[in-house]
């Protein structure tokens, strides 16, 4: 995987002088923060044999809710970001329990609240809503060796999130679920306490993916974030993160959300025309996973 | 219950102890089937509980009620004499009831200490200490006499004698006072069984109460202080396991029932072969392969226990084994199918096992789950001719006798009995040479058993060759023109003419030799 971001990397580096400026290479992390986030949730979820197909509606709901109630006040950043992160992890409870106590397939689930809030977001504004203040949206733009702070928090994140799979009982219980539901089972694990875990966990991050757009953005957008949940799946994948659960690594998802907006960024510099940009993407997306689950074997 | 079965129950014996695991009264049924009827039975400390009977007594749903994962209608489990509600494995496992089940319950892409380990890692701090894992798993594995096994390999990579041997130590590693082993040598190759009933020997001598559920027979001899026999999910008795006992085991397995209503065997089979295999390689059957031959219009039925190679065979012969050798030919011809496609061309084809499955789409008409092989025939131009289709529906019901209101009526609305026939006329309206039936009567009403039963000797006489694979004794015996008994994957022995007698039968398929 990595070794796909270094190629990309390079050629453009070489196609593209503006692609190795410090401007560029921080414009780039903020850019990648918000997949960063919403992957890393769609990760654990998917490795707990699961899929959240509503993570681009929780982002942006999460993103108009952001802007609209801080609304220019910075006295109510704070309040405001425990409230979206509330409601995110309200949301994702409500799909956890739809998967253990409905026993819902997590896709029929997540579609389900995936329509809903689209229609939520729809009624609470049709056109950009509220505003950051300068001080909050620091936390996006302002940089420190060279990345944004939200990017080391992202980095962060990951990293935490790569030692509570591998080094935690909860985490090789989270692999032991999406391996095999019934031999976690068996095992004593409890399976529906793993699910609603990372099905909050996944709606957490995609909160944080919308509070992120919200900040960059310094509006909130009600185009924002569509698609966002598809990227996310795209990004686990490249990342070599079986689809059926049970196998994969923080590492590798990390090195698909690099990878997907590298090949973004380079399309962008070298001029690429929109359209084309999906084309290319769906076949390298094609390429990455086979030559993946290739090395599986 | 059968007048011969009350003569040979006596009051359950309990080998005079505090039991540390018993299950008291307990039945289940699923759907309309009954697969255990207070049932009774009690695990000593120190003791060695052999639990045998037939494919379908009700030994594994047994197991998976003293496990904890399946609830029962009736009756409680005690544990330390205290009635507990084991909702869940979690609970069981809490209580200190281990269980090894029947199929392995690993991750094969975790390691063999993670796998042991789980949920019940060391922990320093908040994190797993991993030098601490893999002492603890290294003296496990030592403890079950796998000391060759690497900690930190994954269990995919392990041959599954070794995996079994994983199996067995994640289970210890819980620390169980009663253990239940649910048939573990069912998916090991003979003479690897050994270390395994050890371990299970050792463990009882270390104070573990062992449960060992098997149909191997020789295994019991070897290692059962008490063993309990279990036919039809009844208790038959519990007894000490004397070497005089052990005799008496086969004919309580079985019992002795008569079954009266099956057809007159046909006195016009010829004895023209339509298949002969010689020496068919198929994984598992070296060196010899297998060979046999099915005439054309006999009912051949094949006897064996699970995992003794039936349904290999079958698959063998729809070409999902690969050709490894041997010849095989079919009505004269020689016959080497790469695929069910190709078998069904040349006029084989399965009634599978797992009817809902693969057998029928539970969805769909009746009509078109009958045409659904027929479509080639059935199409002009590519377009399905719906009339013909329907026709070839009308004739099939007519000629089966399928009890159905309406022709276009979703096949999950019928019974069992005529979801099989469904199946069965779909194959036949191919006009087949060779019909592989597998567990053709699996949850089927006894009414509609000897219906099918009828139906199928007189397609026989008709001229159909007929490979009858089936776990119910009573129904191979009776139906079948000659019998083929499989054990270990090879052909243990071939009874050319009845009455069968289900004692040497068994004792064939559980031993390899003729009582």
């Amino acid at each position: 995987m990595w070794v796909l971001v270094a190629l990309v990397a390079v050629q453009t580096a070489i196609a593209s002088e503006f692609f190795l400026t410090a401007g560029n290479l921080a414009n780039f992390a903020g850019q990648l923060v918000p997949t960063g986030f919403a992957a890393l949730g769609q990760a654990a979820a998917v490795l707990a044999g699961m899929i959240d197909l509503s993570v681009g509606a929780t982002a942006r709901l999460a993103a108009l809710l952001t802007a609209g109630l801080i609304d220019d006040h910075p006295e109510r950043v704070v309040p405001v970001l425990l409230l979206v992160l509330a409601a995110s992890a309200l949301i994702g409870l409500v799909n956890g329990l739809m998967v253990v106590k409905l026993r819902f397939d997590p896709l029929i689930a997540t579609l389900i609240s995936f329509t809903v809030l689209s229609g939520v977001a729809l009624a609470y504004t049709r056109t950009p809503i509220g505003g950051i203040p300068t001080e909050a949206s620091r936390f996006v733009n302002e940089r420190i060796l060279g990345l944004p702070y939200a990017a080391w928090f992202l980095l962060l994140l990951f990293l935490a999130m790569g030692v509570l799979l591998t080094r935690t009982r909860f985490g090789r219980n989270v692999y032991a679920v999406g391996g095999n539901l019934e031999v976690a089972r068996r095992a004593g694990v409890s399976v529906e306490r793993v699910r609603v875990t990372m099905m909050v966990n996944c709606s957490v991050m995609a909160g944080l993916a919308g509070i992120t757009l919200a900040f960059r953005q310094g509006t909130g957008d009600p185009r924002v974030a569509a698609g966002l949940e598809l990227v996310s799946i795209v990004a686990v994948v490249v990342g070599g993160v079986s689809i059926f659960g049970g196998r994969g690594t923080m590492l590798g998802v990390l090195g698909g959300v690099v990878f997907i907006n590298i090949l973004r960024n380079a399309m962008n510099l070298q001029e690429v025309p929109p359209l084309i940009q999906g084309v290319i993407t769906g076949v390298i997306t094609i390429i990455a996973v086979v030559v993946f689950s290739r090395r599986e074997r | 219950m059968r007048p011969d079965a009350i003569e040979e129950e006596s009051p359950p014996v309990g080998g005079g102890c505090e039991p540390v695991l018993a299950a008291r009264g307990v039945s289940k049924r699923f759907g309309g089937i009954v697969a255990l009827e207070g049932v009774t039975i009690e695990l000593c400390p120190g003791r060695v509980h052999g639990i045998v009977g037939e494919n379908g007594a009700g030994k594994s749903t047994l197991a998976a009620i003293l496990g904890g994962a399946l609830a029962p209608d009736e009756g409680w489990v005690e544990v330390g004499g205290v009635a507990r509600r084991l909702a869940r494995p979690a609970d069981a496992l809490d209580a200190g009831v281990g269980i090894v089940y029947q199929e392995l319950s690993l991750l094969p892409d975790m390691s063999v200490a993670d796998n042991i380990m789980l949920g019940i890692q060391p922990r320093r701090r908040l994190l797993i200490d991993r030098r601490a894992q893999r002492r603890v798993v290294s003296e496990l594995l030592h403890r079950v006499g796998g000391e060759q096994v690497l900690v930190d390999a994954p269990v995919r990579d392990l041959p599954v004698a070794l995996q079994q041997l994983v199996e067995v130590a994640k289970v210890l590693a819980r620390g169980p006072s009663a253990m239940i082993f649910d048939e573990p040598t069912a998916m090991l190759p003979a003479g690897e069984s050994a270390g395994l009933l050890e371990m299970a020997r050792r463990l009882a001598d270390g104070g573990v109460a062992v449960g060992y559920i098997s149909h191997r027979l020789e295994e019991l001899r070897r290692i059962a202080d008490d063993v309990t026999v279990l036919r039809d999910g009844r208790l038959i008795w519990t007894r000490p396991a004397s070497p005089f006992q052990m005799d008496s085991i086969v004919g309580a397995m079985v019992g002795r029932a008569v079954n009266e209503a099956f057809p007159q065997r046909s006195t016009t089979a010829t004895s023209t072969p339509m298949l002969v295999v010689e020496e068919a390689m198929l994984p598992g059957t070296e060196p010899r392969g297998i060979s046999f031959v099915c005439r054309r219009g006999e009912i051949l039925g094949v006897a064996g226990l699970v995992g003794s190679g039936r349904s290999r065979l079958a698959r063998f012969l729809l070409g999902l084994e690969g050709d490894h050798g041997g010849r095989v030919t079919l009505d004269g011809a020689s016959y080497h199918p790469r695929s069910p496609r190709h078998a069904a061309r040349s006029g084989v084809m399965l009634v599978p096992e797992d009817r809902k499955g693969f057998g029928l789409i539970l969805g769909l008409g009746v009509d078109r789950n009958i045409g659904l092989p027929s479509l080639d025939e059935l199409s002009r131009f590519g377009l399905v001719d719906a009339r013909r289709e329907r026709a070839l529906a009308e004739r099939v019901v007519t000629d089966l006798s399928i009890k159905v209101r309406d022709i276009a009526a979703a096949a999950s609305a019928l019974s069992g009995g005529n979801q099989q026939k469904v199946v069965l006329g779909k194959w036949l309206a191919k006009e087949p040479k060779l019909l592989i039936l597998d567990e053709p009567l699996r949850g089927i009403d006894v009414g509609a058993k000897s219906e099918i039963h009828r139906i199928l000797r007189r397609l026989a006489d008709d001229g159909l060759s007929i490979l009858l694979i089936s776990s119910e004794l009573p129904e191979v015996l009776g139906l079948s023109d000659r019998v083929l008994v499989m054990r270990d994957g090879q052909i243990a022995a071939v009874f050319d003419q009845g009455p069968f007698m289900p004692d040497d039968i068994m004792a064939v398929a559980t031993t390899g030799s003729a009582a």
